[in-house]
């Protein structure tokens, strides 16, 4: 039997670093405010600040912020599959977890299963993983939108594919980078590997297994099957 | 068959009654008045006239103390399930079918929740029914008693208490708005069940071969913002606020294959307008007659 290994999408299989930059540079410029550089925006993403947040460090014009996150809120659904990229070497490491005799699926809170599917597909990822498993999955009225919410969708998504899946596989590893990832891994008890990425606060859990880049995921998962 | 019922006299009990007399099925009723004095209770399962129960072939345990703060919470919900249970024993009563409840989950740790949900009751009432429940499982792993315990979730339907969402959305749209912030902002995932359903599913519990614990609504989620939405389109026009409040939210919705699959139960009425008619045409004939009778007391 096959080992599973689920991997969250955003920020984990994708890289969004240049996605959430433009997100706010251009409804910035289209509000005649200038932002600041994308090393900056990394800081203060680090530090766990939210959109909102963010512009407020740049102007205190609530009717501009009102704008601001109604311009960023459109940009980032046209734009998402344009500009999102793959985390490097996603490819490589991908075919290698499958010659290691792993099945690989996609579990997000991310509620646009098109756009997943389009993404997967133009960068030639879509034959990796065997299933998609999205908030349209669970057929359930739920929105993505605050964090309590993630956290149960998530492990709700995980519960249904150790459910359906579960004659199918030995081992179930699942790969996220946000808390949200970690408490729902923690709630069905499941391994779990922590990405972490440019977007969050790094996380302050002990015993945590972590990783900055993607290739390192194979090492893991082989000392995780020791 | 017949059957010894408690908590006849319930929401969920007086309906049950309806339902087993419309089948022509035998049911005796250990009326709550009987049970809220306890020498009345003891006097009856004392007494000879147990000798009555040996001809029962299923009780229905539907009594219940619903309220948290009552001193007789473990004693009604507890104490008088175990009795019931040893009640079952000495008679020969083959299968016990016991009315527990969502709230033994606690909060949600994944949708839709499955039997096997871990319980991490939140409410004293939820907790005094995970007791029960632990004590029917040990009978029945202990004897040949049959046990189904049915965790029913939030019910709806004719003659249920004002304290309830549905009877409360009611009441709001007679005031013409609905106020959701006392239902976490309108966003809380609902899995509502109709009365005649549990009734439906308590009467397969009774004639099915299979019994064990089973989780008993129709298995689809509602938000009690479009809860408002179709009683405010139904009922008649009117605003619904959504108070911007922080709640802690506890979406729940139950996993019914189990239900489906061993007891052939599926629930036919939904929360829909279909469901909500006949309820709020009553509701709001009984509050209409309320207050022209107000209107002439006032007037003489």
């Amino acid at each position: 039997m096959k080992d599973l290994i689920i991997f969250d999408f955003d920020d984990t299989i994708t890289d969004n670093s240049a996605l959430d930059y433009l997100g706010f540079k251009i409804p910035c410029q289209k509000l005649g405010i200038n932002f600041p550089t994308k090393t900056k925006l990394v800081r203060f993403r680090k530090n766990g600040m939210i959109a909102k947040e963010i512009f407020q460090k740049f102007s205190n014009d609530e009717h501009k912020l009102n704008q601001f996150l109604k311009l960023r809120k459109n940009f980032l659904k046209k734009e998402l599959s344009n500009h999102l990229e793959t985390k490097p070497y996603s490819s490589l490491v991908f075919k290698k977890l499958l010659k290691d005799k792993n099945e690989l699926m996609i579990a997000t809170v991310n509620n646009n299963p098109k756009m997943i599917y389009k993404f997967l597909k133009e960068k030639n990822l879509n034959h990796f993983f065997k299933k998609i498993y999205t908030i349209k999955t669970l057929k359930i009225n739920l929105e993505n939108n605050n964090y309590s919410n993630r956290i149960l969708i998530k492990t709700s998504l995980l519960k249904m594919i150790i459910k359906n899946h579960k004659n199918s596989f030995n081992n179930l590893i699942f790969i996220g980078n946000s808390l949200e990832d970690y408490y729902a891994a923690k709630k069905l008890k499941i391994k779990f590997i922590y990405f972490l990425n440019s977007y969050l606060p790094n996380p302050k859990i002990n015993n945590l297994k972590k990783i900055t880049r993607m290739n390192q995921i194979i090492d893991l998962i082989r000392e995780e099957k020791k | 068959m017949r059957i010894l019922l408690t908590g006849g006299t319930g929401f969920i009990g007086k309906n049950l009654i309806s339902f087993f007399n419309f089948k022509n099925i035998h049911v005796d009723n250990l009326s709550r008045e009987i049970l809220q004095n306890n020498k009345k209770l003891n006097y009856f399962l004392k007494e000879k006239q147990l000798e009555k129960t040996k001809t029962y072939d299923v009780l229905i345990h539907l009594a219940a103390e619903l309220d948290n703060t009552s001193k007789r919470l473990i004693p009604t919900n507890v104490s008088l399930t175990k009795k019931l249970l040893n009640l079952c024993l000495k008679n020969n009563i083959n299968r016990f079918i016991f009315s527990s409840s969502h709230l033994v989950y606690g909060a949600a740790d994944y949708l839709p929740i499955d039997e096997d949900h871990v319980k991490k009751p939140k409410t004293k009432y939820g907790k005094s029914k995970f007791l029960a429940e632990e004590i029917c499982k040990s009978f029945s792993k202990n004897s040949d008693l049959q046990v189904t315990i049915l965790r029913i979730s939030s019910v709806f339907g004719f003659g249920q208490n004002e304290k309830y969402i549905i009877p409360r959305m009611f009441q709001n749209v007679q005031s013409q708005n609905i106020i959701l912030h006392k239902y976490s902002n309108g966003y809380q995932l609902l899995d509502l069940i109709h009365v005649d359903d549990v009734s439906k599913a308590i009467f397969k519990a009774c004639m099915s071969k299979k019994y064990g614990i089973y989780n008993l609504s129709l298995g689809l989620g509602i938000t009690s913002l479009d809860l408002a939405k179709i009683i405010s389109k139904f009922v008649q026009p009117c605003k619904i606020i959504v108070e911007n409040k922080k709640y802690e939210t506890n979406h729940f919705l139950y996993d019914v294959t189990k239900i489906k699959n061993e007891l052939n139960f599926n629930a036919l009425s939904k929360p829909d307008l279909k469901t909500l008619k006949p309820w709020f045409t009553k509701n709001l004939r009984n509050s209409k007659s309320k207050n022209s009778r107000n209107l002439n007391n006032k007037r003489k």
